[in-house]
């Protein structure tokens, strides 16, 4: 049985090793690298280009997890924004107000040629039921006229992102202890962090 | 002697004569060999066909029943699971409704938490009363109408036993009915006294059917010619529109001029024994082979060839039951076609020069011939009780599986014909616990690294069936090939889910 699962582990180490070679795409990530339990961090999608194909992309489509909360999307010019919501695991009360919706995905429609970068920019606030010291994906799917480039996959155990032709972004997620005496160094590496330590748990 | 030449007719043929292919279970889910940590939420059974969902009914371990919902869905039968199932040993009762109206049943057998499945359909007898009902039906049909066929083209009164013949396909489909109705329930004659279940008999196949037998009937039972036949072409056409040869390929026609022949025929001789004492014998049989011999070449063509549509393969002659009734059959047809020849060739002159002995032989040798259409249609019969070779291959054919199993999902893979070359790859996805889902995609790849073979994909497309297929995908080489399924489950969320595969040879 161990051997199977090893022998598993093997083929599936091997075959994500040949499904990522003719992956020659830039990936679809943010600028951040890591973002700090219960702050509210401004995160930057990085989108290098249209889908497979030279086609131009329309759609961009962010898929929030659990335990990221207060999402905010910035409007984009050229782009239409929409929400799906849906229930929230655990409401919690804010300014009085019991909050039960939490955003799960944001869409921005528009129109992106593949020869082109763009960026789109939300807000969110990462709670503690995301465990600090561990990575936290955030699928993309970028959808053009004839198929989809979908930045989703999450390597297994043993994988790295290096494994996969097609890897969700992640972030790091730091400690917000952590967070108060490191706060320099924390810095010195995400220069677009906007922290609102005030609202952590005010939002 | 009618009478009589009825009785055996009745006796031997209680199943009907035309060849059936019904609903045939090609797949199950849960799976055997899969371990179950916890109680299946659903039993998914996956026929051959579209199927209509008539009756569930889980046994508990005590002996006890309870009534499962059960619905269809295309070819899938989805039986969803109480909560709190025990930890032993389950039998699922089922029955379906194939295309044709035919009700199939079986019963599954299953344990939960015991580290294995054992899922394994037990064929049920068939329905005795049914296929007697059903039997009793063709026969009065064939024998009554063909009869009349006969009188109206011979210009001869049909006896009082062809019209009671015909009246009793009255009371017959009264009968076929309560029968069908027992078989689609599975529980008896109580259900019955309801109207529920004649509703049910009504809606399908076999309802219509009926209705239309007795207008037949009474078509013929009008005694004359244009009504007569009229009534045989309906009677025919009855046949090769519900007959399942003639669903296998567009032989519709065939069929129709197969059971125009057969009717004639079986209706017919018998009859013309009594026509042996009548003083103008002889130009009755005249008049008999003249019509009967191109009946007969039409009867053994087209059968042989709507068969041999079930068989396909010359291997399948002898390594099926199927095959060896077609041989059987087909080694009758010769005896046939000389005893016919003898009639018309020898017999019926010697009619003109000595009328005595001729009338002797006839009354000897004419006996012959129903006696050997009696084991041409009980073997015909045969046919229905085994599957063709035919609706075999789907489930028998040659292939290769391989179960794959994710963090979030499970593939079951299937190679046809799973040898080196051309294949073509069929995939059911399942969540961990069973349940089934439609992924938006599913791509496999195959490889085989150490022989330095590329990676090859193939993109699946889902059927109508709700079954994804790929391919056709070339594997060059026999032995086993790295696969892995790329499954995705929603926009976001995907599975790679590896294993191996073994080429048959």
């Amino acid at each position: 049985m161990q051997e199977k699962i090893l022998m598993r582990s093997k083929i599936l180490a091997t075959v994500a090793a040949t499904l990522a070679a003719p992956a020659a795409f830039a990936h679809a990530v943010f600028e951040q690298r890591e973002v700090t339990q219960n702050a509210r961090e401004r995160m930057v999608v990085r989108i290098p280009h249209g889908c497979a194909g030279g086609q131009d992309m329309l759609r961009v489509r962010v898929a929030i997890p659990d335990g990221i909360n207060s999402v905010q999307p910035m409007v984009k010019a050229g782009w239409e924004l929409s929400l799906v919501t849906g229930p929230l695991v655990e409401p919690y009360h804010c300014h009085g107000a019991e909050i039960t919706e939490r955003v799960r995905e944001i869409i921005w429609e528009g129109n992106l040629p593949d020869a082109f970068y763009d960026e789109f920019v939300f807000r969110a606030r990462f709670t503690e039921a995301l465990p600090a010291g561990e990575l936290v994906y955030i699928p993309i799917v970028q959808e053009c006229a004839d198929g989809a480039a979908r930045w989703i996959e999450i390597p297994a155990e043993g994988q790295s992102t290096q494994d996969l032709a097609y890897p969700a972004p992640a972030v790091m997620v730091r400690p917000a202890a952590d967070h108060g005496h490191d706060q320099g160094h924390s810095h010195s590496h995400s220069h677009d962090h906007s922290h609102d330590h005030g609202h952590s748990h005010g939002d | 002697m009618m009478r009589r030449a009825l009785v055996t007719f009745l006796a031997v043929l209680i199943p009907p004569i035309e060849v059936q292919a019904h609903a045939q279970l090609r797949n199950a889910e849960p799976v055997a060999g899969s371990i179950l940590d916890s109680a299946p939420a659903e039993v998914v059974l996956t026929f051959n066909e579209s199927i209509g969902a008539l009756q569930a009914r889980l046994f508990r371990p005590d002996g006890s029943a309870v009534e499962m919902e059960a619905r269809a869905e295309g070819p899938r039968l989805i039986v969803p699971m109480p909560d709190g199932l025990s930890e032993v040993t389950h039998a699922l009762s089922w029955r379906v409704m194939s295309d044709d109206g035919h009700p199939v049943g079986s019963t599954h057998v299953f344990s939960h938490r015991l580290r294995d499945w054992r899922a394994r359909g037990r064929p049920e007898p068939v329905p005795r009363s049914a296929a007697v009902a059903r039997g009793l039906l063709t026969v009065t049909l064939v024998m009554g109408v063909g009869d009349m066929v006969w009188a109206v083209l011979s210009e001869t009164p049909a006896p009082r036993v062809t019209a009671a013949a015909l009246w009793a396909i009255v009371p017959t489909t009264i009968a076929l009915n309560a029968t069908h109705a027992m078989d689609m329930t599975g529980a008896g004659p109580a259900p019955l006294l309801s109207g529920e279940a004649w509703a049910m008999v009504l809606g399908s196949p076999v309802g219509p059917a009926a209705v239309f037998a007795v207008g037949v009937s009474l078509l013929a039972l009008s005694k004359r010619k244009w009504p007569v036949l009229l009534a045989w072409g309906l009677a025919a056409l009855a046949f090769a529109s519900a007959g399942h040869a003639a669903r296998a390929e567009p032989m519709v026609p065939l069929v129709f001029v197969h059971a125009m022949a057969l009717i004639f025929w079986a209706g017919a001789l018998p009859r013309l024994l009594l026509a042996l004492r009548r003083p103008d014998a002889e130009a009755l049989m005249l008049r008999f082979s003249r019509i009967a011999l191109p009946m007969v070449a039409a009867l053994v063509v087209l059968g042989g060839v709507l068969e041999w549509r079930q068989i396909e393969a010359v291997s399948a002659l002898t390594s099926t039951t199927y095959g060896w009734i077609y041989f059987g059959k087909m080694g009758l047809i010769p005896c046939v076609l000389a005893l016919a020849g003898y009639h018309k060739l020898r017999l019926t002159p010697l009619l003109a020069s000595d009328g005595a002995l001729a009338r002797m032989r006839f009354n000897r040798s004419l006996w012959l011939e129903p006696g050997l259409m009696v084991l041409i249609l009980a073997l015909t019969a045969g046919f229905r009780l085994t599957p063709p070779p035919r609706a075999m291959a789907e489930i028998a054919e040659a292939r290769a599986e391989v179960h794959l199993h994710g963090r979030e999902t499970m593939a079951d893979i299937v190679l046809i014909p799973g040898r080196p070359g051309q294949n073509t790859v069929e995939i059911v996805t399942l969540y961990r616990d069973f349940r089934t889902f439609r992924p938006i995609e599913v791509t496999l790849f195959f490889s085989m690294p150490e022989a330095g073979l590329k990676r090859l994909e193939a993109r699946a497309e889902m059927g109508e069936d709700g079954i994804w297929t790929a391919g056709a995908i070339h594997l060059p080489q026999a032995e086993s090939w790295d696969i892995v399924a790329d499954i995705l489950i929603t926009d976001f969320r995907k599975e790679l889910i590896g294993g191996e595969i073994s080429l048959l040879p």
